[in-house]
């Protein structure tokens, strides 16, 4: 296993293993400075799992250093209650998929703190479109919602970024620890049960297993195994992602999405070809 | 909890030279103590330091100011500044002043403290706003007196106006000519009236029609839009900024910030704590303690008081309509304590929400429908990097242009050169730049064993010397006589490099050129030079025993101003004064721990000159560069090539026997002083690992 792979372990555990790039987290800001006053620079992150108590012992973590939220949309707004963060670190939400995203979205792109949208934790799609509506065409956001932002400006660059590049599962890039220390590539497989290997005796990986293989060859799984993933017209900026943990997974919504975003990059191209034309 | 830099609200006094109806301050005399500021800001600082903030902005505010001594102000000032160095915080002072006590006994105290910058308010027509037996126009009278005062003394001004129903009643042309036309203001910001405190029974009054606001406020924009006269409004200014170029690079007010709470606090005369002035001095009942009686202050940051408001974003978001307004990203619910006085509790969106709204849309409009207007703030304005300009042409030469000076340096080297300029001396330099050129000399440093500014032909010799084909010139200068004509003169004769002594802060620079108010006149003269912004602007410092403590704040002044190019620390040669004074001259063992804490990543325009390579070795030197200029101090002199520019200095015995590899590079050590104190200190640290460690850097 490379040094350069990125680590999430919980900060409880991050002592147990030797890596070099770990992003710790936790639901307690004590936890986690505890682990950075440990580990000092090999911690390339955090991950907070909770905004609602009192977090200024993170006042001990480095200015600038990657802040990551995990936030439900309704505990959104006390990301105003705490915007010292944003002044004091590189600072992003991470959003579950539930009712109130689109509020949620508001409320932290109006704070200028990016959102990448959780599809680790997707429980109504009801509100993707409207969110994306509001990404698209509120004139007052500046910052970022992902996956949206990166897939508009790969299209309008006549590339594509998937969400498979946006959400890393690979195991030679990123690596999941799960409370109990057992190793997989990201919060759903661990979840789903599908793990590579534990960290007890330091972390390893059993690089021979088949989910190892599957992860790091995705096409040829799915190929082979029949998927209809294939021939999904959303297939470019999806990759089999969605479908991956739970094959019955309802993509519809995401489809729409993934619609919406090439029409709007393909309107915008036009609209910035026209221009050029009339040389404004 | 903050980020790295926070601003704290100073009120060293409630006691006021005003009387104005819609203060919202208690009419009281009570000051802070020179002990209980000590013991404040002992407390902010420690727990600042603690919690990660690297910047403290104080913001001096009344009560009024200058009912305070000057004395004591500067005092307090530097107090603060201590206190906030020892805990590696630096520290930036802002002053807000009523303005109608000012005298020019304060400017060595605005300069030094404020960088000659001032905030007052005044507003059009002055409706509320009294003074002694002055109110209405004869109150804005005598301000504009004091204004014209301080302006004529090179202070700058920004001025908070806050509009009332008279000024609704103009047209919004007429009140935009007053501030920026007949005044001359280049900064105003306007602020939304509200009653709270002693106010609070003139609600009535001082509350205006949201709605009849806005009009008059998109009126003024619209008059403000039309101009080009590099006049800055804000708030409004700021929202521009937020529209086109995103947060981090907008200046918006508090009233307008994310959350208030995370960015400052107020500290009051009695040591009270609170969340602004108007807090403090409208509901003391919400102060967060006081820093006199609980010797934490993460305690009262932490207290309900706070707490709660700093949820008040949060709350409206959950209970009001404002997170479906089209603006909340800009104005985040408003100000609280306003909201307080309207409405009894800060939890309801801004009374001038109405205002805000017709404000906001009217500025978006302008900023997307005149997108090329616009264009050029669709990026950011990139900050100028600040790196050392050194070095010139060689061979130079010095034209002693004066050997009259105002000053008389502790240090002064040719103290005993000085006498009246000789009669002839203008046809000596006209020779001597002659000769000059034709002997291949291609820089010129017009000095002096004076003051060069104090013979009246220094232009004539500037544009001689640059008809004659010299065209590297410098001059010298401790500021005497410097205004913004003489400087364009020069620079239109063909001056491109001004060299600006400056050896210490306040009455420290005074008592080293023992001349009272120099450094007032040596400030004002880099920031005069500064904003022509020649080709390069150096600041001097003579490193001495008075000043060694001060030379990192006086290197964050020289950085503050855009357009310095190098800030040269020098150690005078053992000669006429300095010899005399020789007990007040920098030891080098001190030097070299002072300059082991400075780096060129932090203040990057230092550079050493006349120091051993060996006390500072991290820092860049000039060392011997100076061999090819070519000096004429006396009649006797012919001018040779000074291949020996170091003379006064000796390579130490100890260096020699050590074999140090820095002898070719070195300047070496005055003989004088290795007379008086021998090579004991060299010996010592040759032994010792160096204080910095070169690789690290």
């Amino acid at each position: 296993m490379s040094n350069s792979v990125l680590v999430s372990i919980p900060a409880r555990l991050a002592g147990d293993v030797d890596c070099e790039n770990l992003v710790v987290r936790s639901r307690s800001c004590d936890e986690i400075t505890s682990a950075y006053k440990t580990l000092g620079d090999r911690v390339n992150g955090v991950e907070l799992e909770n905004l609602g108590e009192d977090l200024s012992s993170l006042t001990a973590l480095p200015l600038g250093l990657p802040v990551r939220v995990k936030l439900h949309p309704g505990d959104a707004p006390h990301l105003y209650t705490n915007t010292w963060l944003g002044d004091r670190f590189s600072l992003e939400v991470l959003m579950d998929v539930d009712k109130g995203l689109l509020q949620g979205a508001k409320i932290a792109t109006s704070n200028m703190v990016p959102v990448t949208v959780n599809l680790e934790e997707v429980s109504d799609t009801g509100e993707l479109m409207s969110a994306l509506d509001y990404y698209l065409h509120d004139t007052h956001v500046q910052v970022p919602v992902e996956f949206f932002h990166s897939m508009i400006t790969a299209c309008l660059r006549g590339e594509t970024v998937s969400l498979l590049d946006l959400y890393p599962e690979s195991p030679v890039e990123f690596l999941h620890v799960d409370e109990s220390g057992r190793v997989s590539a990201s919060a759903r497989l661990a979840r789903a049960g599908r793990f590579l290997g534990t960290i007890s005796g330091g972390l390893k990986i059993d690089e021979e297993s088949q989910l190892y293989e599957d992860l790091l060859h995705r096409k040829k799984t799915l190929v082979l195994s029949g998927s209809k993933c294939i021939s999904c017209e959303g297939f470019d900026l999806c990759e089999g992602y969605l479908r991956f943990v739970d094959t019955n997974f309802d993509c519809d919504p995401f489809l729409e999405v993934f619609s919406a975003i090439k029409v709007t990059a393909k309107e915008i191209a036009d609209d910035l070809a026209k221009a050029e034309e009339l040389g404004e | 909890m903050f980020g790295p830099q926070v601003s704290v609200i100073f009120v060293p006094t409630f006691n006021c030279n005003c009387n104005c109806a819609y203060c919202f301050e208690p009419r009281s005399h009570e000051s802070i103590s020179l002990e209980e500021l000590s013991t404040v800001f002992s407390r902010i600082s420690s727990y600042l330091a603690g919690s990660g903030v690297r910047q403290v902005d104080v913001y001096w505010q009344g009560g009024e100011v200058m009912v305070l001594s000057p004395e004591w102000c500067l005092e307090a000032g530097r107090s603060i500044k201590s206190l906030m160095s020892n805990h590696n915080l630096k520290v930036k002072h802002f002053l807000q002043t009523n303005l109608m006590d000012y005298e020019p006994v304060w400017d060595p105290v605005i300069w030094e403290l404020f960088d000659g910058t001032l905030g007052s308010s005044l507003d059009y027509p002055n409706v509320h706003r009294k003074f002694r037996s002055l109110s209405g126009h004869s109150y804005n009278a005598h301000w504009e007196d004091r204004f014209g005062l301080a302006v004529s003394r090179g202070l700058n001004l920004n001025v908070i106006s806050v509009p009332n129903l008279e000024t609704l009643s103009l047209a919004p042309s007429d009140f935009y000519r007053y501030y920026a036309d007949e005044l001359g203001l280049k900064s105003i910001q306007l602020n939304t009236p509200f009653a709270a405190g002693p106010a609070s029974q003139l609600a009535d009054e001082l509350f205006l029609d949201p709605v009849r606001l806005g009009d008059f406020l998109v009126g003024l924009l619209d008059v403000y839009f039309s101009k080009d006269d590099g006049v800055r409004l804000d708030p409004y200014e700021g929202i521009v900024e937020r529209i086109t170029m995103g947060d981090a690079a907008a200046k918006v007010p508090c009233f307008f910030c994310a959350n208030c709470v995370s960015g400052f606090f107020c500290v009051g005369p009695a040591g009270e704590v609170g969340q602004c002035d108007a807090w403090l001095g409208s509901y003391p009942d919400r102060n967060f303690g006081n820093l006199l009686e609980c010797d934490d202050l993460g305690k009262l940051l932490t207290s309900p008081a706070r707490m709660k408001l700093a949820a008040r974003t949060a709350n409206l978001i959950r209970n009001s309509e404002c997170l479906d307004c089209q603006y909340f990203s800009l104005c985040s619910g408003g100000c609280p304590v306003r909201t307080m006085s309207a409405k009894g509790s800060p939890d309801h969106p801004d009374p001038y929400c109405e205002t805000y709204k017709k404000v906001f849309g009217f500025i978006e409009d302008h900023v997307r429908t005149n997108p090329k207007k616009w264009q050029g703030w669709a990026s950011q304005p990139v900050e100028k990097s600040r790196s050392l300009v050194w070095g010139w042409p060689e061979p130079g030469a010095v034209v002693f242009s004066s050997f009259e000076c105002t000053n008389n340096c502790i240090f002064c080297a040719p103290a005993y050169d000085r006498s009246k300029n000789p009669p002839d001396l203008d046809k000596e330099i006209f020779d001597f730049i002659t000769k000059s050129s034709r002997s291949g000399i291609k820089t010129l440093f017009f000095t002096g064993a004076g003051e060069p500014t104090l013979n009246p032909s220094l232009v004539d010799y500037v544009r001689f010397a640059k008809e004659n084909g010299i065209d590297n010139l410098y001059m010298f200068t401790n500021g005497y006589g410097i205004t913004e004509e003489l400087v364009l003169a020069l620079t239109d004769a063909g001056m491109k490099n001004f060299w600006v002594s400056l050896h210490g802060l306040g009455e420290t620079h005074d008592r080293i050129v023992r001349r009272k108010g120099s450094f007032v006149e040596a400030f004002r003269a880099v920031s005069i030079i500064n904003d022509i912004s020649p080709e390069r602007l150096s600041v001097n410092t003579c490193l001495n025993a008075l000043n060694l403590d001060q030379i990192e704040w006086l290197m964050e002044k020289i950085l503050g101003f855009a357009n310095t190019t190098a800030h040269c620390l020098c150690l005078p040669e053992w000669d006429g004064n300095a010899y005399v004074n020789r007990r007040q001259m920098c030891r080098l063992a001190p030097l070299k721990r002072k300059l082991a804490a400075i780096t060129s990543q932090e203040y990057p325009l230092t550079i050493l000159d006349n120091v051993p390579y060996c006390i500072a070795p991290h820092l860049p030197h000039i060392g011997n560069c100076r061999n090819e200029v070519r000096i004429k101090r006396r009649d006797a002199d012919d001018m040779v090539s000074n291949a020996d520019n170091m003379g006064h200095n000796d390579t130490p015995e100890a260096c020699l026997e050590a074999r140090c590899r820095h002898i070719d590079d070195c300047v070496g050590v005055d003989r004088r002083y290795l007379e008086e104190y021998g090579d004991e200190e060299i010996q010592i640290w040759l032994r010792e690992p160096p204080l910095v460690d070169i690789n690290s850097l």
